[in-house]
């Protein structure tokens, strides 16, 4: 009732009120995000770059041929499609297993908590320095592990074959707290009750777990998956901090494959081709996970 | 049948504590390697203990360039906390208690912001400040902060504002208050420990950005994370002392985050739950 009548008689001043209060912040986020995306696309289309900034003109859909015609831009893809695939399914996984493992109560959980979600809070290019530091072929604390069971060094961040993978295990140790904590919010607003009675009916855990747990906590699921997804689409920091996108361009997602045509080779207007793609593509899966999200409420 | 429980438990708690094992020691291992001295850090097989030594942080906090990146870094995100926490309040506030459609698509608009990747704005950005003559400086970089600060702000804010009951608000209302009063006597106060949690993820999110600063800054405003993020170069990386500035950026994240680290569970929580 209480809220229900707060509705009804939300006077005209009240609606003024809010719309006032909400407006700076609208205002400041629309000529700070929707302006210079506009921007953006309309420089897309043309062959705006620094080093001669006086010769701009429109060049049609050039860049996207171009770019839907480069090697190095669908490289660039498959690498992001590897390290957002890999990384997220990961993250997905363990943060559900310890959302599980630190929802029971037992002695210093909210310690080990509270120490657990660390990785989310610190900077990025520190974690990057820590793990490049960890994966150092010569005096790293990985190869000093391999070496006592009798494996050879591996050059972990100057090998196209492996850098990659330092990366993707250096975003799951930066992130899955995060999905940990979205995960466990919905694993404790679920109701005793259920499982009691489940227990009672004689099921197994990993029943109680399949038809339980998991479609009750659809929801923060789908959610942790769309700024999971988002994150790591636009990962930067610990990837320029531990490899550069290197060796050769072995780790060079489409975010950086952006930033390097923009700012070491001052190709403007290309690169505002490759933020539009990856801007479509972020929507368009965002549209989708924000579909589920609502569906699944 | 109990006895199988217990072992499931101490199966399960083993587990928790090898997940906490493997976060802590990336963590400790940057402390120790910030101990070492030149000769130690490179030692194989790595050292664990050595007798430790400060002189890496002497050099550091000696440098010129990294006492200016750190005090840059300090303004920079004081500058934006203050803004995003004055802005996300109201408009958090706003769009927890207004329902209209209108409003709704304001709102709905505001936290889609967060879903704009930095590398479709920040051409833009570039171009026009740098014509602006804006570039390396702290009024560009504030401005850019905000438009990843403010929209997690007002989403956390929305959350602890749908907590706070009504009632109050109606009480304080009757007696004469307005809505804006009701808002920054009534519900403000009430409010503390959500606003602490935004205070500590907006710091978090400022101090911590490198994106925006690695090509928005020059000499002058460069950040904290671009400058120990420059000290690896081609001509080799001194390990020690990179570990010590790491530590020294880290320093009040990690201070922040033991404070309030039952608040910040919490406000993700919130934001999740009724956002």
């Amino acid at each position: 009732m209480k809220t229900r009548g707060n509705v009804l008689f939300m006077s005209r001043r009240d609606r003024i009120t809010y719309n006032l209060l909400m407006f700076p912040s609208f205002i400041i986020l629309f000529a700070l995000t929707l302006l210079p995306l506009i921007f953006s696309i309309v420089v897309s289309f043309t062959n705006y770059n620094m080093i001669r900034p006086g010769a701009v003109r429109f060049v049609g859909l050039n860049n996207f041929v171009y770019a839907f015609e480069s090697a190095k831009f669908w490289k660039a893809v498959s690498i992001t499609l590897v390290h957002v695939g890999v990384t997220v399914t990961c993250q997905m996984v363990l943060g559900m297993g310890i959302a599980l493992l630190f929802s029971r109560e037992f002695r210093l959980n909210k310690m080990l908590r509270s120490v657990y979600i660390l990785p989310m809070m610190l900077t990025p290019v520190v974690c990057g320095i820590m793990w490049r530091m960890l994966f150092n072929t010569d005096y790293g604390f990985i190869n000093y592990l391999l070496s006592l069971l009798r494996i050879p060094a591996v050059n972990w961040l100057g090998d196209a074959g492996t850098a990659l993978w330092t990366i993707i295990i250096t975003d799951i140790w930066m992130s899955t707290p995060f999905v940990t904590t979205l995960l466990m919010a919905g694993i404790q607003a679920i109701s005793r009750d259920y499982y009691e009675a489940a227990e009672i009916d004689g099921t197994t855990g990993p029943q109680r777990f399949w038809y339980i747990t998991l479609p009750l906590v659809k929801p923060m699921v789908f959610l942790a998956l769309l700024f999971r997804v988002m994150d790591a689409i636009r990962r930067f920091d610990s990837i320029i901090t531990m490899t550069n996108g290197g060796p050769g361009n072995a780790t060079e997602t489409l975010n950086l494959h952006a930033y390097f045509q923009g700012f070491s080779n001052f190709n403007i207007g290309y690169s505002s081709t490759l933020s539009f793609i990856m801007l479509v593509i972020i929507f368009s899966l965002s549209v989708v996970l924000l579909n589920a999200i609502q569906k699944a409420d | 049948m109990k006895g199988n429980k217990q072992i499931r438990h101490i199966i399960a708690n083993a587990m928790s504590w090898m997940v906490v094992l493997c976060v802590v020691f990336p963590l400790l291992w940057l402390v120790s390697t910030s101990l070492k001295n030149k000769v130690d850090a490179f030692a194989i097989p790595p050292k664990l203990w050595v007798t430790p030594t400060l002189e890496n942080y002497q050099s550091m906090l000696s440098s010129q360039v990294f006492q200016r990146s750190l005090w840059n870094s300090a303004l920079i995100t004081v500058i934006t906390v203050a803004l995003a926490l004055l802005l996300g309040i109201t408009a958090g506030y706003a769009l927890a208690r207004n329902t209209s459609r209108s409003s709704r698509a304001m709102g709905m608009w505001i936290i889609l912001a967060r879903m704009v990747p930095p590398m479709g704005i920040i051409i833009p950005f570039y171009i026009v400040f740098s014509r602006l003559g804006l570039l390396d400086h702290l009024f560009s970089l504030t401005l850019i902060y905000l438009t990843t600060v403010l929209p997690f702000v007002v989403w956390l804010m929305m959350g602890f504002f749908k907590g706070v009951p009504m009632d109050v608000e109606e009480a304080a209302m009757i007696d004469g208050c307005t809505r804006v009063g009701t808002l920054f006597r009534i519900v403000v106060p009430l409010s503390k420990p959500g606003i602490a949690t935004a205070a500590i993820f907006a710091f978090m999110m400022s101090w911590n950005e490198y994106f925006y600063a690695v090509i928005m800054t020059g000499n002058q405003r460069i950040t904290a994370t671009v400058a120990i993020r420059s000290l690896i170069n081609s001509t080799g990386v001194v390990w020690g002392e990179l570990c010590a500035g790491s530590l020294i950026v880290i320093a009040p994240v990690l201070l922040f985050t033991i404070l309030g680290q039952r608040n910040l569970v919490q406000g993700i929580m919130n934001g999740a739950v009724k956002g």
